[in-house]
């Protein structure tokens, strides 16, 4: 599978959002409440932090990233620090939509480590997504 | 990470290049100067050069971020924060024309935070909030 471009750049929503399914807002634990997150205090960067939040949608850990039928899922990415700094959600025929930071939507193969991607004559920098931590998935 | 130095009469970068401030200078100038021009404020000529370079920097090396903290800690970002309150009615303008997370900037410089909690994370109503803050209090 290649990967496409599937909407117009925005920075009204960030990836955390739109693996949550949001188009409107950006999710991000910020302390000065500068931006949304679902669970009060807002906490920080952890990888149980972006768990939680997931959580009050319905997400529990998963096994795997492989289609299952009558799931969502979705990915988590850390990076070396083990800071959170992507997400990335299963479509309904087994591929991945991002967001790219304040870019566009991608559709995509899984990835267990992010790579540059090149589209279009441009390069985007997306090796800073790291690598896979956990897959949550909620029935659908 | 590009680098620049704004002197009085010409902006120095970092691949010993230099952009000259007068338009007959460079091929250059006019562009930057138009952009300069779009900002009808009293900050002074070169704080707006700096302010106009940071920006694109800024928006450039951070365009794939979704952290805020990656977003708003990053250097040029900061260096605007640095500038202080004489740099706001140059944020309240970008804000308007472009709106992107202004927010950390503006309430490190101004202590305030007119960001409702039903509008956290709406980049549209915490736009309008602050527009509206600017507006009331004289930006």
């Amino acid at each position: 599978m290649t990967i496409a471009i599937t909407s117009p750049c925005s920075k009204d929503y960030n990836c955390i959002a739109w693996a949550a399914e949001d188009d409107e807002t950006w999710w991000w634990p910020n302390p000065l409440g500068l931006s949304f997150w679902p669970l009060e205090p807002a906490g920080d960067t952890s990888l149980q932090n972006f768990i939680n939040a997931y959580s009050t949608l319905g997400y529990e850990q998963s096994e795997d990233a492989a289609l299952e039928a009558g799931f969502r899922k979705v990915a988590l990415y850390i990076d070396e620090s083990n800071q959170v700094t992507h997400a990335a959600r299963q479509l309904e025929n087994g591929d991945w939509t991002s967001k790219l930071g304040q870019l566009y939507d991608i559709k995509h193969p899984f990835f267990e480590v992010w790579q540059d991607i090149t589209y279009g004559g441009q390069v985007f920098n997306t090796a800073i997504y790291g690598k896979l931590a956990v897959i949550l998935r909620k029935q659908i | 990470m590009s680098k620049f130095t704004v002197y009085d009469d010409l902006v120095s970068l970092e691949n010993d290049t230099a952009i000259a401030l007068d338009p007959g200078y460079s091929s250059q100038g006019p562009e930057l100067l138009d952009i300069c021009e779009h900002y009808n404020s009293p900050v002074s000529r070169k704080d707006r050069i700096e302010f106009s370079l940071l920006v694109t920097q800024w928006e450039q090396e951070t365009s794939l971020y979704s952290s805020l903290d990656k977003i708003c800690m990053h250097p040029a970002y900061q260096r605007i924060i640095g500038m202080g309150e004489k740099i706001l009615p140059l944020i309240f303008s970008e804000l308007e024309r472009n709106p992107a997370h202004w927010f950390w900037a503006l309430s490190a410089i101004t202590g305030e935070n007119p960001i409702q909690p039903d509008q956290r994370g709406n980049l549209r109503k915490m736009t309008r909030a602050w527009l509206d803050w600017a507006n009331s209090h004289g930006y």
